[in-house]
């Protein structure tokens, strides 16, 4: 029992420790940036300028949309998007344009295996560490 | 004294979701917290600080996505929600460190992240290509969109041919 409470007790000060730090440190304004996702579409090419105004422009409106690239004539489109706020479904709902368009969504994992490998080997315990930071 | 611990675990992870709508503000709270004042005339105000950086980055990664010349080197990556913020993070990082804002970088160095993709000049142009049409929508004037490709340059040789 005694080293129960003795273990307890120091995961506590160590979680307090690092409660304490997490808000003292300086930090990057990206750590408070809300979590996305990515979801890349092959699609018929559009080739006419209204409905590609159109396709653009609803997704743009779409609350909890990042970014959208789709180009003229292109057969892929991807968008970045928050998804607490929206998903794949229902931006593809709107790339389709009422059927017009013949959309599906690819899987990534299928598209490449490769990854640009930019994370540090502490990337995991900063991103716990920045979820400990109270500050604005 | 688990009970407490487990309180404090539940509100240090409720607070892991932001809205959009308060990165201003955080933008102005963390140069106070980092204590960094930025010169007004750096590339990183003229770019208009990290909100204005992460929007431009945001559009530049999904536009790699839609590049079919090169999207098949970073699906893996933005397969996954985690890599994808990581990624995402590590980019407005380095843009905004390179560009004289108050941030510092903490992904690997160029050099150490690209041993072995086998990256060519085409994929590097291609990924220019990219970021200059994502400087272009948000309408980057000439001249900092010329800055910031100046900084971004010399990473060529760490990236190509590795």
């Amino acid at each position: 029992m005694k080293v129960l409470k003795l273990s307890v007790l120091i995961l506590l000060l160590a979680f307090l420790g690092l409660m304490i730090y997490a808000n003292v440190r300086p930090y990057n304004p990206s750590e408070k940036l809300p979590a996305v996702s990515m979801s890349q579409f092959t699609l018929t090419p559009i080739t006419d300028t209204v409905q590609f105004d159109r396709v653009t422009k609803s997704i743009d409106k779409l609350s909890g949309v990042n970014a959208v690239s789709l180009k003229m004539g292109s057969n892929t489109a991807a968008v970045m998007y928050c998804p607490d706020k929206t998903s794949p479904n229902e931006v593809m709902k709107l790339l389709s344009d009422d059927g017009r368009i013949k959309v599906s969504e690819n899987d990534l994992l299928q598209c490449g295996k490769r990854g640009c490998p930019v994370m540090g080997p502490m990337a995991r315990i900063d991103d716990m560490i920045a979820s400990l930071n109270f500050r604005k | 004294m688990l009970v407490l611990l487990t309180l404090c675990l539940g509100i240090a992870f409720t607070g892991c979701s932001k809205e959009t709508e308060t990165v201003t503000e955080t933008v102005t709270q963390v140069e106070k917290v980092n204590q960094y004042t930025v010169d007004p005339n750096s590339l990183y105000s003229r770019l208009g600080g990290s909100e204005s950086i992460a929007a431009v980055v945001d559009q530049f990664i999904a536009n790699v996505v839609a590049d079919n010349r090169i999207n098949g080197d970073f699906a893996a990556t933005v397969s996954n929600e985690y890599r994808t913020k990581a990624f995402r993070n590590n980019l407005v990082d380095q843009v905004c460190a390179g560009s004289g804002g108050p941030c510092y970088y903490k992904g690997k160095s160029m050099a150490e992240a690209h041993v072995g993709q086998n990256v060519t000049e085409a994929d590097f142009n291609a990924l220019v290509e990219d970021l200059v049409a994502a400087l272009d929508q948000f309408n980057v004037p000439a001249k900092e969109k010329n800055d910031l490709l100046a900084i971004l340059a010399p990473m060529k040789n760490d990236i190509v041919g590795k």
